[in-house]
């Protein structure tokens, strides 16, 4: 005998699902109200971290990327609001954007020099210039973190080039190729490439060389220097002028 | 019974032959039986005393172990073991009682026993270290200052690590949530408002992607800071706009309306643009040019790339803006213009600018047009190479330069 068949089944199993539904929006709501006293011990946490070691993060470049490092490694990201609670108790998110407008700034009053090309030590220095003494000290790792911030309003505009252990900031209306890539690879060894160095390095013929070398002096990357003495080679050297400026630093210390 | 320590430069100074046994940390002591337990750091056991800095205060304060009779560990039922100092004088004397991590107890007691017999102090007294001079005092100032940078660097770091653990619980619980809350059905009104709430304090947190942070603007989330600052970088994207479009003088764009605002917040956004050495060129803007702007403009209370992506995506959904976000070379460059500009007009105010300055068989590079149109040499490219996809621009790929001239078949096919 078949039972449970018609309006008496409809009607016990809505009242099933509404016993569900009731059951499962309680759950709900207790994990909700425990998530909310979790937040708020965690804010407490924070703010006494916060009153204790804002300072520290401002003004100590290495404590500040570990703070970084610790937010990366659970996931979460200081930096994207600057209206939520770390940027509030802590700062950091004020300090990435103002850096990021320091780079983006340098970066543009820089490009008649070097045509888009910075090394990211000259560009630290000239952050440190731009800020003063009294500002909080920063690094390399910040500037790295700054742009990397800026990322998410476009690619084309800024870009760090990591190669070789060498990072160089990238401000080209074009993304560089792979010949051009190892160009710049060489430069950094001594500021400047000649026709015979591609040549000696890659066995690139004078053509191949030559072309990748007028690109860049085209955009304005390269000076070049056709009053060279023999016993330096007597050919012209395509110089990039922050390459070189950094590597006149590095001599200096 | 616990004396005030000379200190040199934030360090204690020393006894003439006093030695570092042990470091205590936690520690907290009390004198008497009853009553609370005080709180002190950087604890450590010396030849000569035990010493502590005050929580709160950079003062040090000690108990010399002259003074001290006998040491003993007690423990009580409640409250679990701890290290208990006898005076000598006078016989009375309430005994001090120290506590420190459970697992460093027998440690501390043996240090202060064996330190009470080895009695180093007996020697030379208690006669400050004070009169080294030259050189070794130089030097001993250096190394006290650098020990005490290290702790409180150590001090920190532990502080960083306990922070770590909890927000580590804090965000895997977030996403616990997140993820259920998303798996599960459409919400009604009460459970929307609590998913807003969420979503509101998952951005807070930085726990948030670019579509949380987006859906957590659009929500009534307490304050609508989001419509303010779309408003706001709206109204000063149109005041740029404006701006660079008569500075190119092009005669097509002058039918551009001009919402112009209070003239003094144009000047401060003119004057921000001229220092940058940045403007809208030819009525349009790269974000990561507006950003400097708008964060120049400011000067205060900066706002994160994220944010301004956000508010300027809300500006354009926003019709009485007048705005459009638009993608250049695949999405990997995004730039601001406003609503009645499209390629064709750019192209044509690019043909005019090219004929003005060059002359009408003359050609450009991207530079030069950057140069005449104040704007960044990445934006001028893009305009070019828009203006040759819609037939106005033709290139001269050259050793000298990438150069654009008028397009004459264009003109013909016309």
């Amino acid at each position: 005998m078949r039972r449970g068949v018609g309006a008496a089944r409809f009607a016990r199993e809505k009242e099933r699902d509404t016993r569900f539904e009731a059951v499962a929006s309680q759950l709900t709501a207790t994990r909700v109200a425990q998530a909310r006293e979790h937040f708020d011990s965690f804010r407490l946490k924070l703010q006494e971290f916060a009153l204790k070691h804002r300072d520290r993060i401002n003004k100590d470049p290495v404590f500040r990327q570990k703070f970084c490092e610790m937010c990366a490694a659970i996931g979460v990201d200081p930096l994207i609001s600057s209206r939520g609670f770390w940027s509030r108790l802590l700062g950091v998110g004020n300090f990435y954007s103002e850096l990021g407008v320091q780079v983006l700034t340098i970066c543009m009053a820089t490009r008649p020099q070097n045509g888009g090309i910075l090394e990211l030590s000259e560009c630290c220095h000239r952050v440190r210039r731009l800020r003063g003494n009294l500002a909080p000290p920063i690094d390399e790792g910040d500037i790295e973190r700054a742009i990397e911030r800026v990322a998410v309003l476009g690619h084309g505009g800024i870009t760090v080039m990591k190669r070789r252990g060498k990072t160089t900031i990238l401000s080209l209306p074009d993304e560089l190729n792979p010949d051009q890539t190892i160009v710049l690879d060489l430069a950094h060894e001594k500021g400047h490439v000649s026709c015979r160095q591609l040549n000696e390095a890659f066995a690139w013929t004078k053509e191949r060389s030559m072309a990748v070398l007028m690109v860049f002096l085209r955009e304005g990357l390269v000076w070049v220097d056709t009053q060279v003495t023999a016993e330096e080679g007597g050919e012209a050297l395509y110089w990039f002028p922050s390459l070189a400026l950094s590597r006149l630093e590095e001599d200096d210390e | 019974m616990n004396d005030e320590v000379a200190t040199d430069h934030g360090r204690p100074t020393p006894f003439l032959g006093e030695e570092e046994v042990s470091k205590i940390s936690p520690l907290s002591w009390k004198v008497g039986h009853g009553g609370d337990y005080t709180q002190g750091k950087n604890g450590r056991l010396t030849s000569h005393r035990l010493l502590w800095e005050e929580e709160g205060s950079s003062a040090w304060r000690c108990i010399r172990l002259d003074r001290i009779r006998d040491t003993e560990i007690k423990s009580s039922w409640f409250h679990g073991r701890k290290v208990v100092l006898q005076p000598s004088t006078p016989t009375d004397a309430p005994p001090i009682s120290l506590r420190t991590a459970e697992s460093e107890l027998d440690a501390l007691h043996s240090h202060v026993t064996a330190a009470l017999q080895q009695a180093v102090w007996k020697v030379h007294g208690y006669q400050l270290q004070s009169n080294v001079g030259g050189l070794s005092r130089v030097l001993r100032r250096q190394e006290g200052r650098m020990q005490q940078q290290e702790e409180t660097v150590r001090e920190a770091l532990n502080d960083l690590q306990a922070l770590r653990q909890n927000a580590n619980q804090m965000a895997e619980m977030a996403r616990h949530l997140s993820r259920s809350y998303s798996s599960g059905n459409a919400a009604g009104g009460a459970e929307q408002a609590e998913k807003d709430e969420l979503s509101q304090l998952m951005v807070d947190y930085g726990l948030a992607d670019a579509t949380l942070l987006q859906k957590a603007s659009r929500s009534a989330s307490g304050d609508d800071y989001y419509q303010h600052l779309a408003h706001d970088l709206g109204a000063f994207v149109q005041r740029v706009l404006a701006k660079s479009v008569t500075n190119s003088s092009a005669p097509e764009a002058s039918t551009t309306d001009q919402p112009m605002s209070d003239a003094e917040g144009d000047d401060a956004a003119v004057a921000a643009a001229q220092n940058g050495g940045i403007s809208g060129g030819n009525g349009m803007l790269l974000l990561h040019d507006l950003f400097c702007l708008f964060n120049r403009w400011k000067g205060t209370e900066l706002i994160s790339p994220e944010e301004l992506l956000t508010a300027m995506q809300m500006a354009c959904d926003d019709p009485s803006q007048g705005l459009r976000l638009r993608r250049f070379a695949n999405g990997r460059v995004l730039a601001v213009h406003s609503a009645d500009m499209d390629d064709d007009r750019m192209a044509a105010t690019l043909v005019a600018l090219i004929e003005r300055t060059a002359g009408r068989n003359g050609g450009m590079s991207a530079s030069q047009v950057a140069a005449a149109l104040k704007c960044s040499v990445s934006l001028a490219l893009l305009q070019l190479q828009a203006g040759e996809a819609r037939g106005h621009l033709v290139r001269d790929d050259t050793v000298q330069g990438l150069y654009f001239y008028r397009n004459f078949f264009f003109d013909d096919a016309k």
